[in-house]
């Protein structure tokens, strides 16, 4: 299975790359550190890489620290050979929020420490950055042959040893249950089904995982149903076209208490259907332009009488870039157009929110009956010094490197929900912009160790400064070789807060301006993946 | 497993669907459609109920995992019926995670007699009328022992083609008792201190005779009883009809049945089955699913609320599989096209010794008590008439698949629900035509789109659904979108 235990490898190129070059040494000529998904049989340049979605089978985490990402969506090679595969990820946190007492008492230190931590990383807001590791563990295992697999995950988001209280939504379980079927339809043409209950990922920002935000810029689709992709080809050219229709296995009914037990069951929410379409155009294996249209609906008599029927309409462009030692680019706009979508399920999420009540309560207000409009701009640039600096000599990986990102997001939100801030004087949801960027860099300087920061800008509110933050999160990344599956990262990072930097807390979670966030945050965190 | 070789096998089963039922709103406010769409369906098919008819597929993951040799087996099966990824909310229980772990010996022969010991947490079943399954409909017709204990087989050879199976075993209920101070919610998947812990003792006697038609014929024995004084409570809950807390009585059940199942190559399987319930006071008891399910369902959808889970119930069933291709051609052989053809049918009776008509009262019950409330399966029969003793209720059914390529079949499936002998309008029909597509003609995996109908009497009801709500009509029209997959 070492085979399939490939690391891609991404180096970014920096700003000021220049300057570290000589701090790179050119590694031998070795075939490239990252290599793509086992396609055999399929055409070259019809490959599914890259793709318009992410392959179900990836984390649902952001991009690791240091730019490595596990190789997923492995198969069979032939149809004779039925073969079972287990593949994984696990990422284990310790972390620990610094801050201080306001007033102690006799018996009660000044600083206190929080687990775990109050800081605005909440994964539904937009003031979400993933600088804050958090606990999670998929195992994949599928079987099948080159043309039909059978795949089961079980998913964690929490470890039962360490739990201050028992979660049960936390423990997934088997999560995801789905064939992927590759038809063979010979040279021309490629195509990929995949049916059954998983989820898709669109405007994904990395190359093979959800970018450093860890946030699908178009939409996440967690369902059960069906999703079609075929690809062709005309000389350098390559033509996608994607469709799907999902839906979701269970409602909750009115008699269902909303409780953390249940992940906050909303019997608000009606039976959603989810159908979308998506055309790319490739060129050379290194660009994909892709236009995205998704609805999702609910016309449901059990979410409320009363209630009307909901809708979110999502229109999305984006082009991605893999130039080879310059690189890879990515960059999205989305607009989203909802309609009464109280009742739209989570089984559409935008921007990591959870359906309808989610934008709700993130972007478009609770006022608003989930009318209103949001306009997302997105993207990351990666880059390896490395690899840049090495060229025409193939980069291998096996040596010092300098990996870069960037990466930013910007969202408007135009909403019917009126309700006047009352720290700003103007419109809390209304016609509000958010904006946040950041940049990354990481060094690796011997086999075992590596030197890693990052910096992070949000501004939930554009127009008033004081709610945003900024982070900066200097590391140490320890690993077994150059291209190892594992590391342990030790990171500190330290908030700048604005006078409204406001964090959320409770269950379910509640912004609330009076609790004083975190300023510190020390992390040490094991992850590996095969 | 390989003598002497330590090995690891994983196999399992996966079957995941899409289900949605269109009905129609009675008044459209605006901004509503008329057209609804319900996930999931709003039809009548619940799961191991008597009205469920299996029209619809449903979810169901099992990984099994094994680890041994020749000898000895450690098992574990992670399973879940509501994979996590399409839901919309945390549904407890549906995450079974670790269902079954058991060690299974497969002892060296004594002379004539070949042993087999399995022990740990698992649940054999009983009256699987199909070669690979329970057949058309999803109750075991004779029953389902399930919790933590032992199960012995010992193996006889009669005959060179004639083998005598004697098994034995005793299950306690797998997960304990409910601690006293724990109130049933939602959270805790409705543990309930009411219920005691319980055990189930089963002997069974199996003949198989082998050769181009196999026959094998089984009678069973179960016995499901509790006698814990922990259950009792303080006081009585006024709004449990079905018994009472503070004078809570041991309760038994007790399973005769008889199965029998015929495999010819030419004319198919067949497999037939009957059993006879006997329960008293059952109502509480956990730990072995009968035709009518455990006590409490048994209880409630077929003695009666008021029962307390004391009456008889008499159940029998034939489930039969064949192929035109088998039938006509001499050389038949599955890479070709073909007819399948399956036929279930199953009949119950039940008599209870309690008067269980709506508005009537329990003679055990507390005079001073809240009024019962309505029963949970609501008939329209006036008070004097009682529902539930000397009922039959009977369904049968008829699929036909039609394979014709490689890749795709063609399916028509029809069923016949009578649940209520003493109401015809509650008799209801299904017919749903399907598209299976595989990968071969003989293939490991199918996925399939059914469009279902449902003929509904006037009278036609759930048993029990929170789905369905009170003041929710019954959606006529389901589209089903399944995959499933064994390996």
């Amino acid at each position: 299975m070492d085979d399939r235990l490939n690391i891609r490898a991404r180096r970014a190129l920096p700003i000021l790359a220049m300057a570290v070059v000589a701090l790179v040494r050119v590694g031998p000529a070795h075939a490239q550190g990252g290599v793509a998904p086992v396609t055999d049989g399929l055409a070259q340049g019809l490959r599914f890489d890259p793709s318009l979605s992410l392959d179900p089978t990836s984390p649902q985490a952001a991009a690791l620290p240091g730019g490595l990402t596990p190789a997923f969506g492995q198969r069979s090679l032939s149809e004779g050979e039925w073969r079972f595969d287990f593949h994984g990820y696990i990422a284990a946190p310790l972390n620990m929020g610094i801050n201080s007492r306001p007033n102690p008492l006799p018996g009660q230190n000044k600083t206190v420490l929080h687990s775990p931590p109050i800081v605005p990383d909440d994964l539904e807001t937009f003031s979400h950055t993933g600088v804050v590791p958090t606990t999670y563990a998929q195992l994949n295992f599928s079987e099948g042959n080159s043309i039909v697999t059978a795949n089961i995950s079980i998913l964690a988001r929490q470890a039962n040893v360490s739990e201050g209280f028992v979660e049960p939504a936390a423990q997934m379980g088997i999560t995801d249950v789905f064939f992927n079927i590759l038809p063979p339809l010979g040279d021309r043409v490629t195509m990929q089904v995949l049916v059954g209950a998983f989820t898709l990922r669109y405007g994904t920002t990395g190359e093979y995982d959800e970018g450093r935000y860890g946030t699908p810029l178009i939409a996440r689709i967690s369902g059960v149903g069906e999703h079609v992709a075929l690809k062709t080809g005309l000389g350098p050219f390559t033509f996608s076209l994607e469709e799907g229709l999902h839906g979701q296995t269970n409602t909750a009914g009115s008699s269902i208490t909303p409780d953390l037990w249940n992940n906050f069951a909303d019997s608000g929410a009606g039976s959603t259907l989810v159908a979308h379409v998506h055309a790319g155009v490739g060129y050379s294996n290194s660009l994909m332009v892709g236009a995205h249209y998704l609805r999702a609906f609910s016309q449901d008599d059990r979410a409320g009488t009363r209630a009307p029927d909901g809708r979110i309409d999502v229109w999305a462009m984006d082009v991605r870039a893999n130039r080879g030692r310059f690189g890879h680019a990515y960059v999205a706009a989305s607009y989203v157009d909802a309609l009464q979508a109280r009742s739209v399920s989570r089984i559409i999420g935008v921007l990591n929110t959870q359906g309808g009540k989610g934008l709700m309560d993130n972007y478009l207000g609770p006022q608003s009956g989930g009318t209103g409009q949001l306009l997302t701009v997105g993207g990351q640039y990666d880059l390896s010094i490395g690899r840049l600096v090495s060229y025409p000599v193939p980069f291998s990986g096996d040596g010092p490197d300098l990996f870069v990102s960037l990466f930013s997001m910007a969202t408007r939100a135009w909403s019917t929900d009126k309700t006047i801030d009352p720290n700003t004087g103007r419109a809390k949801y209304d016609n509000i912009l958010k904006l946040k960027y950041g940049v990354e860099a990481t060094y690796s300087l011997l086999p075992w160790l590596a030197a890693s920061a990052r910096f992070d800008r949000v501004d939930p509110n554009w127009d008033d400064t004081r709610y945003g933050f900024s982070v900066l999160s200097p590391r140490l990344i320890f690993h077994t070789g150059w291209q190892s599956t594992d590391q342990i990262v030790l990171q500190y990072s330290h908030w700048f807060n604005g006078p409204y930097t406001t964090v959320r807390v409770g269950q379910p979670p509640m912004e609330d301006i009076s609790v004083v966030p975190d300023g510190d945050v020390i992390s040490l965190s094991a992850r590996m993946w095969w | 497993m390989p003598f002497g070789q330590w090995t690891l096998r994983y196999n399992g089963y996966l079957s995941a669907s899409f289900q949605g039922s269109i009905g129609q709103r009675r008044e459209t406010l605006p901004g509503q459609n008329k057209t609804l769409l319900h996930v999931p369906p709003q039809t009548l098919d619940e799961y191991a109920s008597f009205v469920g008819t299996n029209t619809m597929p449903g979810q169901w993951v099992g990984m099994n995992f094994a680890y041994g040799n020749g000898v000895v087996t450690g098992n574990v099966s992670l399973n879940t019926w509501n994979p996590t990824e399409p839901t919309t909310f945390y549904q407890i229980g549906s995450q079974l995670f670790l269902l079954s772990a058991y060690l299974e010996f497969n002892i060296p022969s004594i002379g004539p007699l070949r042993p087999k010991v399995m022990a740990g947490y698992f649940g054999p079943f009983y009256g699987s009328l199909a070669e690979y399954g329970l057949g058309m409909y999803t109750n075991p017709l004779v029953g389902s022992p399930r919790g933590i204990g032992e199960l012995t087989t010992i193996e006889y050879r009669l005959r060179p083609t004639l083998t005598l199976f004697v098994e034995h075993g005793i299950l306690g209920s797998r997960n304990g008792t409910v601690p006293l101070n724990v109130v049933p919610t939602g959270g805790n998947g409705g543990a309930n201190p009411s219920y005691p812990a319980c055990w189930v003792h089963h002997a069974h006697l199996i003949l198989r005779r082998t050769g181009e038609t196999e026959v094998r014929t089984g009678v069973h024995y179960f016995y499901n009883w509790s006698q814990d004084d922990r259950s009792q409570q303080p006081a009585d809950n006024g709004t449990t009809r079905q018994m009472v807390e503070d004078r809570i009585k041991d309760g038994n059940l007790t399973v005769l049945g008889w199965d029998a199942t015929v495999r010819n190559p030419v004319w198919g399987y067949l497999g037939a089955g009957a059993s006879y319930i006997q329960g008293n006071n059952a109502y509480p008891l956990k730990g072995l699913s009968t035709f009518g399910g455990e006590g409490q369902n048994l209880t409630d959808r077929w003695w009666g609320p008021l029962s307390g889970g004391t009456g008889k119930l008499f159940a029998l069933g034939l489930n039969y599989n064949t192929s035109l291709g088998r039938l006509l051609r001499p050389s038949y052989s599955a890479d070709a096209p073909d007819v399948a053809i399956t036929a279930g049918f199953v009949v119950a009776y039940t008599l209870t010794h309690t008067l269980t008509s709506p508005g009537t009262s329990s003679p055990d019950s507390d005079p001073t008590a809240i009024p019962p409330a309505p029963p949970m399966a609501p008939s329209p029969l006036p008070a004097s008439v009682d529902i539930f003793n000397h009922r039959w209720r009977y369904k049968f059914g008829l699929e036909s698949l039609y394979t014709f390529r490689p890749w795709v079949s063609v399916a028509l499936r029809g069923d016949m629900v009578a649940p209520n002998s003493k109401d015809t309008s509650e008799t209801f029909y299904v017919l749903a035509p399907r598209l299976v597509f595989r990968t071969n003609w003989v293939s490991r995996e199918a996925i399939s789109i059914t469009y279902g109908r449902w003929f509904y009497g006037s009278h036609s009801h759930p048993e029990a659904n929170s789905i369905i709500p009170s003041t929710g009509r019954l959606d006529h029209q389901l589209i089903a979108f399944n995959v499933n997959m064994w390996w």
